[in-house]
């Protein structure tokens, strides 16, 4: 696949925000029918790069050259016509349209009276999705379709427009294996086709499965670039974090104290299904299970979001009910969720606002707030978790994703909470911060804290947790203690019984 | 991206780099100086300055709650007709022997009340805010038609005249309870665990839910506070007026919203500032001054108003998308 001519290359790349230097001198060359894997921190400068690419962002210096010749972007409407063609991470699709429309919005088939001509977009629409083996119904409505139907979507839609350049960040992100299978295959469709494939992920592992080249970018530059056949896991994750990472996870053996929390029953109509469960002083307490199985609502229902209809929930020895978060909150719980973006942290406001919140609400008989001493306190929470920005009056929106949720994590350490709920805390973040992530958990265990942890990455689950509760269903099918279980154990018990049969019967 | 650059060309001395990170303060000083050379000088003159302060504080008054309740991600329709119900139920209780204290607490409650409600509406009803305020403005203007039948209510109490005319130490009393108003709302906003809260739930409401804030608690205080100055500034103007008006100042609703979007706070909340909508009570109040200086026909003022809303709106879009 690497005989195909040079597409785009881009040469001395340089970015400058107010401040920061995003990217000095990057190179970087695509060729057609070639997966070209970008890799690097948070903050690395992948997603600049690539909005520079798609003309999104106008660099400060360097050149850019489609087909060998040079070319200038001003918006990115310049990128698109030149087939170079982004899907992001937060997929930009309209939910309340249906699939065809979302395929062909930017040029909707006419009649000759300049109507929408419907049969014929549904048709082509149609046409496309089954080019990629999907079944998918054109005339569905965006918003009723899954993550990942909703990701084939975007891509039809970026390949209905006759893109040269395909830009995926983090595509797998979202996706669950047989899925992420689909995704490949698709990805080495269009290799045939000789389109040029830029491929951002923060799983290494995809590098080896499906790229040809692979470029690691680390604090705005170019570190590598390597045919992938050349190149070892442990090499390309020393070239990402500069120095040579002893070890995928961080765990410290703390002593495990009294019971601090106890559910007994605890259901949640449609939600959670009595679930019993104990943690204990300086414990990890993972949880495992499938997408849906209820592990999120499981947390929830523990912090006070979620009413509980029936069991009972002792926290530090006394029976709660818990009306909403801000009970759980006052016991002590923190909860770091899923959707960071939604539920974790308030985008346009600054990173030391958003620690803060988690000291506000304690305060709450205090009417006055001390913003020297509450700023300060923020100040010591963000150097402590290493949140990297220029400056705490940033807004959070404008953090990369590892970022954002040390910032959230922070929030939870302001607050003092003993007992934190973490749902999927290291998805969407690289290896790096992962394991500054686990770190921080360390330290929390070791200064007496416990932790329940909801995780879909099981190596991490395994290697973290002092316990494992499976669940399925809504309910709790299994424990394991650490190191009791492998991976294909836990599985066995965390696909549902139903499932299995229809296995089986077909 | 266009700031950065902004930014960057502005940043070789301090003062245009402070200009360009403060426009609006900008298009204040800007309007100060054409005021004044348009108008060859009178409109700096104490006379015109106090005329024009007195003039638009009861927009002043009113905006100071707008942007709380903006900053919550919401909107206040109510307030136009907050000011009718409290300009009547006032002149009423004051005409029928009842001094100026209760009057006057009376007003403020039905203020507080008014807010209240449709605070109510828009969190337990989850009822969208521009639909539950434009219901309690109707149940407003109802109310304070029905008193009289709609007819105004004169012979109001010496006293209570004071808070329109009066003066302290050569300072009209509505422009200096404007002012502290106003200081109120920045305290608030800056200083109080509420006023941080706010800003959170405006940000976003499921966070700050998820993070312990009382969100519903949070709303039913902001739009209570926006009522409470809705009630204000129907005194104010009641007084000012000397009578009790069923159909007084309904625009001046219009008003309030837009000294709250030239001030610079956004309407998807959690961003802005009460001293940016005092400078945009006072822009709109200059222009209008101006315009009246230069004898321009009023119904062509209303126009070229909204033409500046358009221009300024546009700008700060431009400011929030290029981030």
């Amino acid at each position: 696949m690497n005989n195909g001519k040079t597409i785009l290359e881009m040469e001395r790349i340089t970015k400058e925000f107010p401040g920061v230097k995003a990217l000095k001198n990057v190179d970087l060359k695509v060729r057609a029918g070639e997966v070209h894997c970008l890799v690097g921190e948070n903050g690395a400068g992948k997603s600049t790069l690539i909005k520079i690419m798609t003309g999104a962002h106008s660099k400060s210096s360097g050149q850019i050259r489609v087909n060998g010749i040079p070319v200038e972007m001003n918006g990115p409407q310049d990128g698109k016509k030149l087939g170079i063609r982004a899907i992001y991470q937060e997929l930009d699709l309209l939910p309340t349209l249906t699939v065809a429309e979302n395929i062909f919005v930017e040029d909707i088939p006419k009649t000759k009276l300049g109507l929408v001509n419907w049969s014929k977009m549904n048709l082509k629409a149609q046409e496309l999705l089954r080019t990629f083996g999907v079944q998918i119904e054109p005339k569905a409505l965006v918003k009723d379709l899954t993550v990942a139907e909703q990701q084939i979507v975007t891509i039809v839609k970026a390949l209905s427009q006759d893109s040269k350049i395909l830009i995926m960040d983090e595509p797998s992100a979202v996706l669950t294996g047989s899925e992420l299978e689909r995704l490949f295959g698709i990805i080495r469709e269009l290799q045939k086709q000789g389109v040029g494939i830029i491929y951002i992920t923060h799983r290494l592992v995809e590098v080896f499965e499906i790229g040809d080249t692979v470029t690691v970018l680390r604090d705005g530059e170019n570190i590598a670039t390597a045919k992938v056949e050349d190149v070892t896991m442990e090499q390309l994750i020393t070239w990402m974090v500069g120095r040579e990472l002893g070890e995928q996870f961080y765990k410290e053996t703390v002593d495990i104290g009294d019971i601090v929390l106890e559910a007994k029953n605890l259901t949640v109509t449609g939600q959670v299904k009595n679930v019993s469960l104990q943690l204990h002083e300086g414990e990890i307490l993972g949880i495992a299970g499938l997408v849906g199985a209820g592990r999120t609502e499981l947390l929830k229902s523990i912090f006070g979001q979620y009413q509980v209809d029936s069991g009972s929930l002792v926290v530090f020895g006394e029976e709660c009910h818990f009306t909403s978060p801000r009970d759980g909150i006052a016991k002590g719980l923190g909860l770091v969720p899923e959707d960071r973006k939604n539920e974790g942290a308030v985008l346009c406001r600054s990173i030391e606002e958003n620690i803060s919140l988690g000291v506000l609400v304690k305060r709450k008989f205090k009417f006055l707030v001390h913003f020297p001493k509450l700023f300060q306190k923020a100040v010591e929470l963000a150097n402590y978790v290493a949140i990297r920005c220029h400056s705490l009056k940033q807004e959070v929106g404008t953090l990369s994703g590892g970022n954002q949720q040390k910032t959230v994590l922070a929030k939870w350490l302001a607050s003092e909470s003993k007992i934190l709920l973490l749902d999927e805390p290291t998805r969407g973040i690289d290896v790096g911060s992962k394991l500054e992530f686990y770190k921080l958990m360390a330290e929390m265990v070791r200064a007496k804290k416990s932790i329940i942890l909801v995780s879909s990455e099981l190596p991490e689950l395994m290697a973290l947790s002092d316990r494992i509760l499976v669940m399925s269903n809504s309910q709790v099918r299994k424990e394991f203690l650490a190191g009791e279980a492998t991976q294909e154990e836990i599985l066995e018990y965390a696909i549902p019984q139903e499932l299995k049969e229809s296995v089986r019967a077909s | 991206m266009n700031k950065t650059s902004d930014v960057q060309k502005a940043s070789r001395s301090p003062i245009p780099k402070f200009l360009a990170e403060n426009s609006r303060l900008t298009v204040f000083l800007i309007l100060l100086i054409v005021s004044t050379v348009l108008s060859k000088g009178i409109f700096l003159s104490p006379a015109n300055i106090h005329n024009m302060l007195r003039q638009y504080a009861g927009i002043g008054i009113m905006a100071v709650g707008q942007t709380v309740v903006i900053l919550l991600a919401g909107v206040d329709l109510a307030q136009g007709s907050m000011i009718a119900l409290v300009s009547m139920v006032v002149a009423y209780l004051n005409v029928n022997g009842y001094g100026i204290v209760l009057p006057l607490i009376v007003g403020l409650l039905v203020g507080a009340l008014g807010g209240l409600t449709s605070g109510m509406i828009i969190t337990k009803g989850k009822v969208p805010p521009f639909i539950a305020t434009l219901a309690v403005a109707n149940i407003c203007k109802g109310l304070a038609t029905l008193i009289t039948q709609s007819r105004p209510i004169y012979g109001l109490s010496k006293e209570l005249l004071v808070f329109g005319r009066g003066t302290i130490g050569g300072i009209g009393i509505q422009v200096l309870v404007w002012v502290n108003v106003a200081l109120l709302g920045i305290f608030i906003l800056t200083r109080t665990v509420y006023g941080r809260e706010v800003y959170a739930v405006g940000g976003n409401e499921r966070t700050a839910h998820l993070s312990g804030i009382n969100v519903q608690r949070i709303k039913l205080i902001g739009y209570a506070f926006s009522g409470i100055c809705a009630a204000l500034a129907g005194i104010m103007i009641t007084s000012k007026m000397d009578m009790g008006g069923p159909y007084v100042n309904l625009n001046d609703n219009v008003q309030s919203i837009a000294s709250v979007v030239i001030g610079g706070t956004s309407f998807a909340g959690g961003r802005g500032s009460v001293t940016g909508t005092v400078l945009g009570t006072l822009i709109i109040a200059m222009i209008n001054n101006l315009m009246n200086l230069m004898l321009i026909n009023p119904y062509i003022q209303q126009g070229i108003i909204g033409i500046i809303i358009i221009t300024t709106v546009t700008l700060n879009q431009r400011r929030t998308v290029s981030k």
